[in-house]
């Protein structure tokens, strides 16, 4: 499903917006990561082009159609085409997954036969046949969010839009999730998605926008963005075994911003910034090699996106 | 749409909801409570007329259904006793001497017969000339059996009663010579026939019934959709393939179900008991009755479950709605099951007494109702029906449209505003017995329907998500529909009523009095929906709804009475001072509600 969104704006008091002219296209077939801090509009936004909220002004437009007022038909027809999870978007929590994805699969009308093989099918997808029986309430919180989002892709929709789904997940339930998206990209829905944890989204969207006070500040291709913004920074962990002393010279020579020193394992660790991209990186390894220090390890830990939003953010909370 | 169209749909909504509720291992438990429920009212209602045990005995007496043991063995001349054992014990011991040994059973109640002949039979007694002949009777069998005298015949012969006039005293009396002063000895049993007993059986079922329909019903569908909002699990839903109709069909039939099943049992044993007994018209209006009223009820439940279900928790609105419902099930009850010619108006108030009297019509009917009384009541009962089930049509419509979220010109349109304000108006009308007169009887009408009027006319209002500083709430508008339909009774009140009263020049400050009420209730109720209030703001509602009374009342007086100048603004009456505070609250109360509600000047800037 391709989205526009145009002069998008949502006021809740009529005074301040949460979300104002909001301009974005989002091609079908994408994966869309919206970030932002808290009370950046993210939410909003998502539930306005999930047709749950009202926008205070502009419009959606949803491969070429509108919806808004006055079009409670139209927007029920274009409901069906998408799968939304928002956030506090409980569960039942006595019902079993099964019987979750039966209720909805009734509720999506979708034919006996075919809705029983399409539950079996997501449990296998999102790796719940373990706990098919189980009440909700049991399941973990990665497990629980799986089932959301298997309950938003039961219908087949076209757009899915997932409102923090890695909030509060841990590292395993976030792989989990990451494998999902890449599942549900092969299927070719569109998917619009918020979070906080860039390097997550970082080469998993292939576009984003960073909205900030409501605005967008920027969006686009990942890669274009980097582009635009000159993102030439990367930032590396260095754990050095001796000669830590020459290092800080090699370093200094090639420009490359020292952040952060600490301790690891009993090792000196530096945190550099360097300007350039990874062959720059490369020759400063070679000369501190070439000048006796001994580096035990050396990774980026910093995402390219993390890096942009990082210099673009003001990381201020509305 | 054809009608398997519709049925298909309807299918369609019910499915995931009934599946949903019936999950699992609950059906088969539902079905069993409920037979087990149905089988514990048919041994309690058999129990209850049948049984010789004290307990069902003492509820027997307790409901009327036969007298008292005491008055029993007093009418019939008789000793109760329990068992065949007992009755051999007290046979054997009269048996045993001549005469049963004083302090016997027998001997006592032989002694205490003697006595109340004694008392017929006195010189100075003269009792009607058809009552001379049981007088000599008695007379003779007294001085047949003086050795009953007791020796203390003087102290006990002023305790002694008896009234030649009443029924109940001569069938005691001629019991009493018929047994020449040999009173039997009888074991109890009830005396209650099967007939009786089935009619108990199903008015237990009746009662149980009616419980269900008006008080469980819409308490259930109200939790439940409460639920729903409160946990933010009705939004998914309303994504899904399901039209809002479909989903606030779903909703009522899925959390009906286990109340549906516990049910069902119990219709059938009212309705079996009801042919049975040979009364099956009164059962069939009882229960359409029934599915009128509950339905009525339930949607009230679901828009106050949706009205307060976000922001409150499901318990405390479960808590408010078993209340709420409970009291009117309560006092419909009461008013329905002792309807009196003067109070059959009421049943189109209280909606658990149309169904409580049809009950009660069913299995033990009460013929006090002249021929135009019983008309009219009939009449009533019907008019409750049609109101109930328009009512919950429109309520159902405004759920609906609160769901889908198509409320920017209000959860209900004109039309259907109108029309339901009509229906409550002729209910409150139709609830006034006497209808002689066309203002006082307009004033009461409306008095009486202003309530529910006015939470129709919330329903006017514009709401949907929009920044209640950006909405345009129609005011005027709003205001000329509520005064079209207050003007509604007045036109009832004239076609009913036979003449008009003489003009007097007091009415007019009536009438502007009760204008002004009516503008303020109705600025209050707009007030209310389309914008958020704080604690104070509440308070100054409450203060203004306190004013509006008080104008109404006012109103009504100065349109009806000859009445002193001084009472124009009735705290004036009290001093001066407060007279002036009331005008200026008169002014102020319409500006303070208004002011919030006209349109901003400029369209609302951004900031941030």
């Amino acid at each position: 499903m391709h989205i526009e969104l145009h002069g998008l704006g949502k006021t809740y008091d009529g005074t301040q917006w949460a979300v104002r002219d909001l301009n974005l296209e989002i091609p079908s077939g994408a994966i869309f990561g919206l970030i932002g801090p808290n009370g950046a509009g993210k939410s909003t936004t998502l539930r306005m082009i999930a047709t749950v909220m009202d926008p205070s002004a502009g419009e959606v437009v949803y491969d070429g159609q509108r919806s808004g007022e006055a079009q409670a038909r139209r927007t029920t027809e274009l409901r069906r085409r998408i799968g939304f999870l928002g956030d506090g978007n409980p569960l039942y929590k006595q019902m079993s997954p099964v019987e979750y994805l039966r209720f909805f699969g009734q509720c999506f009308r979708i034919e006996r036969a075919k809705l029983e093989q399409a539950i079996e099918q997501t449990l296998v997808t999102f790796d719940l046949t373990g706990k098919a029986d189980t009440p909700a309430g049991a399941l973990s919180k990665g497990m629980r969010q799986r089932l959301l989002i298997a309950r938003c892709l039961l219908h087949d929709p076209s757009l899915l839009i997932l409102d923090e789904p890695a909030d509060g997940l841990d590292p395993r339930g976030r792989n989990d999730l990451r494998r999902v998206l890449e599942r549900v990209r092969q299927r070719g829905v569109t998917v619009i998605i918020s979070s906080h944890i860039l390097r997550e989204l970082d080469d998993l969207c292939d576009q984003v926008a960073i909205v900030q006070r409501g605005r967008l500040v920027v969006g686009g291709d990942v890669s274009d963005i980097i582009d635009r913004y000159e993102v030439g920074r990367f930032v590396y962990e260095l754990r050095i075994l001796e000669c830590l002393p020459i290092a800080r010279q090699v370093l200094a020579r090639h420009g490359a911003l020292i952040e952060t020193e600490t301790e690891s394992d009993g090792l000196p660790t530096l945190g550099i910034q360097v300007r350039g991209d990874e062959a720059v990186m490369a020759q400063i390894l070679t000369d501190l090699i070439g000048a006796g220090v001994r580096i035990v390890t050396a990774s980026r830990v910093r995402s390219r996106l993390e890096d942009v939003y990082d210099r673009i953010s003001e990381d201020r909370v509305n | 749409m054809t009608m398997s169209d519709r049925i298909r749909e309807l299918r369609a909504a019910c499915l995931p909801f009934v599946t949903r509720s019936l999950r699992g291992a609950r059906a088969r438990r539902l079905w069993f409570g409920a037979g087990l429920l149905a089988l514990l009212v048919l041994i309690c209602g058999t129990y209850m007329g049948k049984s010789p045990g004290s307990m069902a005995r003492g509820l027997r007496v307790d409901f009327g259904l036969e007298a008292s043991r005491w008055e029993q063995s007093d009418r019939d001349f008789s000793i109760i006793v329990d068992t065949p054992d007992e009755k051999l014990r007290v046979m054997r011991r009269a048996e045993s001497s001549p005469h049963d040994p004083p302090g016997g059973r027998i001997h006592n109640r032989a002694v205490q017969g003697w006595l109340l002949l004694d008392h017929v039979s006195g010189p100075h007694v003269i009792p009607p000339r058809d009552k001379q002949g049981l007088q000599q009777r008695a007379r003779a069998l007294r001085h047949a059996r003086v050795d009953l005298a007791p020796p203390d015949l003087a102290h006990r012969r002023q305790y002694e009663h008896y009234n030649w006039y009443s029924p109940q005293d001569q069938q005691r009396l001629e019991a009493i010579i018929d047994a020449e002063l040999k009173p039997s000895v009888v074991v109890y049993k009830s005396p209650l026939d099967g007939a009786t007993t089935l009619r108990l059986i199903g008015t237990m079922a009746g009662g149980l019934l009616l419980l269900l329909a008006m008080v469980i019903a819409p308490l259930w569908v109200g939790v439940k959709v409460a639920q729903e909002l409160h946990e933010n699990t009705l939004q998914p839903l309303t994504g899904t393939a399901l039209t809002a109709r479909q989903l606030v069909i779903g909703l009522i039939v899925g959390a009906l179900v286990p109340v549906a099943i516990v049910a069902t049992p119990l219709a059938a044993i009212v309705l079996a008991t009801a042919f049975g007994w040979g009364s099956p018209l009164p059962a069939v209006g009882l229960m359409l009755e029934l599915v009128a009223m509950s339905t009525m009820l339930i949607a009230l439940a679901m828009l106050a479950a949706m009205s307060a279900g976000r922001r409150r928790a499901p318990g405390l609105i479960g808590i408010a709605l078993l209340a709420l419902l409970g009291g009117m099930a309560l006092l419909g009850a009461s008013i329905g099951l002792h309807l009196s010619p003067d109070t059959l108006g009421a049943v189109t108030l209280a909606p658990a007494a149309s169904s409580a009297h049809l009950l009660a019509e069913t299995f033990f009917p009460v013929n006090h109702f002249g021929f135009d009384d019983a008309l009219g009541l009939d009449f009533r009962l019907a008019l409750v029906a049609v109101g109930a089930a328009v009512l919950s049509a429109i309520g159902l419509r405004a759920i609906e449209r609160s769901i889908s979220g198509d409320s920017k010109s209000g959860v209900l349109r004109r039309g259907e505003a109108g029309l339901a304000a009509a229906v409550l108006m002729v209910l409150a009308s139709a609830s006034i017995p006497e209808l002689d007169d066309y203002g006082p009887t307009a004033l009461l009408t409306l008095g009486i329907a202003m309530t529910p009027v006015l939470l129709v006319f919330m329903g006017r209002v514009p709401g949907g998500d929009v920044p209640p500083s950006m909405r345009r709430i129609p005011v005027k508008a709003l205001l000329g529909e509520l005064a079209v339909w207050c003007t509604l009774p007045l036109l009832l009140a004239v076609l009913v009523s036979a003449d008009l009263p003489e003009f007097r020049a007091g009415a007019i400050v009536g009438t502007l009095h009760l204008l002004w009420a009516l503008g303020v209730f109705g600025l209050v109720a707009i007030r209310i929906v389309a914008l958020p209030t704080t604690i104070l703001q509440k308070v100054w509602v409450a203060v203004c709804i306190g004013f509006a009374v008080l104008g109404y009342v006012t109103g009504a007086i100065w349109c009806f009475e000859p009445t002193e100048i001084e009472f124009l603004f009735p705290l004036a009456a009290a001093t001066p001072i407060l007279g002036v505070v009331h005008i200026s609250l008169y002014m102020w109360i319409p500006v303070s509600l208004l002011q919030p509600l006209l349109p901003p000047a400029a369209p609302a800037d951004a900031q941030g």
